[in-house]
């Protein structure tokens, strides 16, 4: 998927029902999660979501402005 | 999901927010074309809903959004071994909370000696609908999110895009 595709002008992105339809699928409980990099946005800082995990269970809510 | 991070916090949960792609892109806050201007619309976030977690922010090509399924507001628990605990397509708080209470239940029987053993489950989620907060949001983003979620909701119906498979998981 191009950059712009991802990230699309207009509401709805066609990529949607791809996602919609494959989610039950993917990552399934038990799994291990992914540790991408990532920017923390109070300090501009890049780090790993592993590496932010330090005790007890971390809840991750995805999601923007929009 | 702000209240639900301060009542747990000090029972050791932790709480991220992940910003991702503009899910209703509109005339006031357009899709991202650099990370800069990401970041600038994350901190708008921050600043609208007063979030007072801790925010992380994907790259410009989505690489955590695509790895963990791509969902506009999906939620994650995610064990101290990074194994996946719970997961949702939506975020709904009260659907988390109960994810919460049930595994720091867990955490305290076996704490307590409990012999405690892993299995699957699955559970069918419920969300509140938001409808007037919902539309309001699309209006901060401009005129053409509002017009583009009409047109969306006309394909829909017809069981175009989503249409169809919405139908199929009984979400029509």
């Amino acid at each position: 998927m191009s950059l712009e595709e991802y990230n699309y002008a207009a509401f709805p992105p066609e990529d949607d029902v791809d996602a919609f339809a494959h989610f039950m699928e993917f990552l399934k409980v038990g799994q291990l999660a992914p540790d991408p990099e990532l920017t923390e946005l109070a300090s501009g800082e890049r780090m790993r979501l592993r590496s932010l995990i330090r005790q007890g269970m971390t809840i991750v809510e995805f999601g923007s402005l929009t | 999901m702000d209240a639900i991070a301060e009542s747990y916090a000090d029972r050791g949960v932790q709480s991220i927010f992940l910003y991702v792609r503009e899910a209703h892109p509109g005339e006031h806050f357009p899709h991202h074309t650099s990370f800069e201007q990401k970041l600038a619309q994350a901190r708008v976030f921050q600043q609208r809903w007063h979030c007072q977690r801790s925010i992380l922010v994907d790259d410009l090509d989505g690489t955590a959004h695509n790895a963990f399924g791509r969902m506009p507001n999906m939620t994650y628990i995610l064990g101290t071994d990074h194994r996946v605990l719970f997961r949702a397509d939506w975020t709904d708080s009260s659907t988390v909370q109960f994810a919460v209470d049930y595994l720091l239940n867990v955490d305290e029987r076996e704490r307590e000696g409990t012999a405690i053993e892993p299995f699957y489950a699955e559970l069918r989620g419920f969300r509140w609908e938001d409808v007037a907060g919902f539309a309001a949001g699309l209006e901060y983003n401009g005129p053409r999110a509002v017009s583009e979620f009409r047109q969306a909701k006309l394909r829909w119906s017809r069981g175009e895009h989503l249409g169809a498979l919405n139908k199929l998981r009984g979400r029509e």
